[in-house]
């Protein structure tokens, strides 16, 4: 299989914007031209979109709108973590030979398809994400005496975090008791504890090694990947306090890299809602069972920026097919000692963690300087 | 509208079963996930226990588990609040654009 890298990234502020996705895309696109000096539009030969969007044909219709002929191109749906599967997608066709050079562009609206999942019927009226993730927080308080104020932490160190992300939905820093305090959702959830579906876009440039150095001196090596479906349908989820899907996803991801949680210096995961960060950082291996809050309080009181240090979903917002992409290109940026006041000093390997419909499925990448 | 949806609209609960190896296919379809055979379509099991519950407003947002062993999310109209493995039956069930299921303490 041939080495795959991540050369150059671009991205759009994440905002309310009432924008079309093709507008998105395009624009995702220019700032990933624009920060990548050696690039033109020949050099790219697959062109993914990554996207919740209904648009047709939005791969092909990207690709004209930037001047790209690509040899493949094509629209990439897999709900919350449509970016991540792109990489894989994009990673595949690199180590088979298929592609050299890859241009991976997500984005979504504030009002995404992507937001519901129409055809899970076991959810009957709570279709809404809200529903099932008060359900984790409830069964996970249950079993582990987590407190209120444990939660609210998830969210205040991830709002922190965003404030030195220019990119970010959210710029404000939000204390305990306000997280605490916020508008209530359901009896276990309240509005601080919750990601927001937002606009935005972010793009990634990922070539084969031979081709790696026209774009960078400095290329970030996919190391390891993990994907793992159990289901569709949230209620196929048998422990409410742990995610099935991360698991198997994180532990084939540390096989195929050859390393261990304790070999991650920095990690962007899927904090969708507080309770998701708590039960990863379990369930990715970077604590034991029933610490996760622990472990964030300890990150939040030593202003350790290693999981989420561009503010994860919470503080970020959630462009759900960039969303990936995002994550991606942060510890791109972290592993080139290139990530500005969110710089993680010395980090060699991170990870990303990117998930779907209540950890229905997972996607696990490692990536190494 | 498929049988499933019809049916929960004169307040019927009918769930899928394949006609071959038996096993119950929840979410309902016409086709089995596990032989691939066609399906029938039985009355569901009304009789319920609790698995998780939340709650949103007045309302109790519960993960119950049927005894054909299929999981679904209910609302239980309840002062107390629910306790886990707590018996309820399925009370009221009905079709708009999405399945309605209403529950009530044994
Ligand atoms: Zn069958």
């Amino acid at each position: 299989m041939n080495e795959v890298a991540t050369v150059a990234y671009g991205s759009t502020k994440f905002s309310d914007d009432d924008i079309s996705v093709e507008d998105i895309l395009l624009s995702t696109t220019k700032s990933l031209f624009d920060q990548t000096p050696n690039l033109s539009q020949n050099d790219i030969d697959t062109v993914l979109v990554s996207t919740n969007e209904n648009g047709q044909y939005l791969g092909p219709i990207l690709s004209e709108l930037s001047g790209i002929k690509p040899n493949i191109s094509h629209k990439i749906e897999n709900l919350c973590s449509s970016g991540a599967s792109s990489i894989v997608s994009a990673y595949s066709y690199i180590a088979s030979g298929l592609s050299d050079t890859v241009l991976v562009v997500g984005a979504d609206r504030y009002d995404s398809p992507g937001r519901l999942l129409e055809w899970d019927d076991a959810r009957g009226e709570y279709t809404n994400p809200i529903f099932w993730a008060s359900l984790f927080t409830k069964s996970y308080k249950r079993k582990f005496n987590l407190s209120e104020e444990e939660l609210a932490i998830v969210s205040a160190k991830n709002h922190k975090n965003a404030i030195d992300n220019p990119n970010a939905y959210s710029n404000k820093a939000y204390t305990i008791p306000e997280i605490m305090n916020s508008k209530q959702i359901t009896a276990d959830l309240r509005l601080l504890d919750c990601s927001k579906p937002c606009t935005g876009g972010s793009a990634i440039l990922m070539t084969s090694k031979e081709l790696s150095k026209k774009f960078t001196d400095a290329p970030v090596w996919i190391k390891g990947i993990g994907q793992k479906t159990t289901s569709a349908g949230f209620t196929k989820n048998n422990d409410l306090t742990e995610l099935e899907s991360t698991k198997i996803a994180s532990i084939d991801s540390f096989n195929m890299a050859k390393m261990s949680p304790n070999d991650i210096d920095v990690a962007e995961i899927h904090d969708a809602f507080s309770i998701c960060e708590i039960m990863e950082l379990e369930d990715i291996g970077f604590t034991k069972k029933g610490k996760g809050a622990e472990y964030v309080r300890t990150l939040f009181n030593t202003e350790d920026k290693k999981i989420n240090p561009r503010g994860g979903l919470i503080g970020s917002g959630h462009p759900l097919g960039a969303t990936g992409i995002a994550q991606t290109i942060e510890i791109t940026q972290q592993l080139q000692n290139n990530a500005g006041k969110k710089q993680i000093s010395n980090a060699k390997s991170g990870l990303v963690h990117n998930m779907s419909a209540a950890a229905t499925s997972s996607a696990v990448i490692i990536l190494e300087s | 509208m498929n049988k499933f949806e019809n049916e929960l609209n004169k307040g019927n609960f009918v769930i899928s079963k394949c006609q071959k190896c038996n096993k119950i296919v929840w979410p309902v379809n016409d086709i089995c996930d596990n032989c691939f055979s066609n399906v029938i379509w039985v009355t569901g099991s009304k009789s319920a226990r609790i698995i998780e519950c939340s709650k949103q407003k007045n309302d109790w947002f519960c993960l119950v588990e049927t005894e054909d062993q299929i999981r679904m999310l209910g609302t239980l109209k309840s002062d107390n609040e629910p306790r886990i493995e707590q018996r309820i039956l399925l009370d009221e069930c009905y079709f708009d654009k999405k399945p309605y299921f209403m529950f009530k303490a044994v």
